[in-house]
């Protein structure tokens, strides 16, 4: 199994529901640290974020809230937000999924993002440049559907990889 | 992507008269350009306003012009960065943020922050909020839908005073792609290498092209604040130029009071503009919506839904 870097919450399956959550990164100023998700997304909302590290350099971002949203559907994201997405939290306790395409998705096509189950903070990935979707085409900016999972059901994704796929 | 019929998609929409209403100045090379009380960037020299006839960004003439006039100055000697240098620049972040769209209760906010941003050669980053303005409503209606939908919890914005630090590695001067600092200032003196950067390597993994919006705003950034050689910063001006549907949108005008020209591309109901100054610097990047777009409820055609503008640092 590839993990993406930098501790990222895609993978592909639900027999696979393995995360790694990133730490803090090290730098001069050790005491900062990237947002956390509570800083910048709300309680049982998937937030995607147009630019790299939840828009540090800049940029919008779409919330989807669980009571807003019919659940364990595909959801088109919308014209504006469609292929627009390089980073993303699931600040959920269950799972998210994502997908490619808006119609005709495979599990080559879609990715699930584990939710925290009661055990860890939040899942986030600060870049989605450096990931590949099951079919090994960019994920970055591609982006068009997504799906609130009401439990953790076997959603049939592939596996996601790091990029270039290994 | 879309695979199906897309009942909304809006190729081809009618031009916006181009007023951002933002003002900045830009980062890179150009202190020329900037207004008073912004010093020059430290990482970079001034690249010196002394080209010839149609160089100067002006409301007249075609973008393919003036992309390739600045691609032609830009290329000269005092355009260069100082290598290995910090990179910092002050960045007003114009955003939407929107809640549950496509549903009833839908409904988009816009926030501003203002960030200090400084970049290391390692493409360590530490980004300061040193201003914030709470998030507002877009437009009455908004709230409305806010309210019906029983004041659900608003997102979160960034507080003045917060830091976010990118570890090594991690900066990317290309907004939704990867570029770290050293790529950046090692980029190849070609339009087709920085465009292919943009869009990724070619083959199998690459996926649909990027709309050309998309695209115009990942070569503001780049020629805003990355620490390009002057061969690379022309070669940049190169790949605006080579845009389809680039067009000169006329006089731009930001919040920081100073004037420049706007070079807009058009995808579906959106436009996005580079506010180039006089001195041909990129001083802020903007997108309008130019039809109403279920991703941005309650936005009104015709509104800016974000922009980001650079203002040089010390």
């Amino acid at each position: 199994m590839h993990l993406p870097k930098r501790g990222v919450a895609v993978i592909g399956s639900a027999l696979m529901a393995v995360a790694v959550l990133s730490s803090a990164p090290a730098s001069a100023a050790s005491h900062t640290v990237r947002p956390a998700a509570n800083q910048v997304c709300q309680s049982s909302q998937l937030c995607l974020y147009q630019n790299k590290d939840l828009n540090a350099n800049g940029g919008s971002y779409w919330a989807f809230g669980y009571n807003g949203y019919a659940h364990d559907q595909w959801i088109y994201v919308g014209d504006g937000g469609n292929d627009q997405t390089t980073s993303f939290i699931n600040y959920r306790q269950i799972s998210s999924a994502v997908a490619k395409n808006e119609f005709d998705i495979s599990r080559a096509t879609c990715a699930r993002i584990v939710g925290d189950a009661g055990h860890i903070t939040e899942f986030i990935d600060y870049n989605l440049s450096d990931n590949v979707w099951p079919d090994r085409t960019k994920m970055n900016d591609t982006i068009s559907a997504f799906m609130l999972m009401s439990t953790e059901w076997n959603l049939d994704c592939g596996e996601v990889f790091s990029y270039p796929s290994g | 992507m879309r695979l199906r019929g897309d009942g909304t998609h809006r190729e081809g929409a009618a031009p916006v008269k181009a007023s951002i209403g933002l003002v900045l100045c830009g980062v890179v090379a150009v202190a020329a350009a900037c207004g008073a009380g912004h010093p020059p960037p430290a990482a970079f020299t001034a690249c010196a306003p002394g080209a010839g006839p149609g160089v100067t960004a002006t409301a007249a003439g075609s973008a393919r012009h003036l992309a390739l006039s600045l691609a032609a100055r830009q290329a000269e000697p005092a355009c260069a960065t100082r290598p290995g240098a910090t990179v910092r620049y002050r960045l007003v972040n114009f955003y939407s943020i929107v809640t549950n769209p496509r549903t009833r209760y839908g409904f988009t906010e816009f926030a501003t922050d203002t960030r200090d941003v400084s970049v290391q050669p390692s493409s360590a980053a530490r980004v300061t909020i040193v201003r914030a303005v709470p998030a507002r409503f877009a437009v009455p209606a908004a709230r409305a839908r806010w309210l019906a939908a029983g004041r659900p919890a608003l997102p979160g914005t960034l507080r003045a005073g917060q830091v976010i630090a990118l570890p090594a590695g991690s900066f990317t001067f290309l907004p939704q792609g990867t570029l770290p600092y050293r790529q950046a200032a090692s980029l190849p003196a070609s339009a087709a290498a920085v465009a292919a950067l943009i869009e990724g390597p070619p083959g199998p993994q690459a996926g649909p092209r990027s709309p050309v919006t998309v695209v115009l705003r990942q070569l503001g950034y780049l020629l805003a604040i990355a620490p390009l050689t002057p061969a690379a910063r022309s070669a940049a001006w190169r790949a605006v130029a080579a845009l389809p549907g680039l067009r000169n949108c006329g006089p731009a005008a930001d919040l920081a009071g100073r004037n420049g020209t706007g070079l807009c591309a058009a995808n579906g109901g959106h436009v996005t503009e580079l506010v180039v100054g006089a001195a041909g610097s990129v001083l802020a990047v903007a997108d309008r919506l130019t039809a109403p777009d279920s991703a941005y409820p309650t936005v009104p055609p015709g509104t800016v839904v974000q922009s980001a503008t650079f203002i040089a640092g010390s």
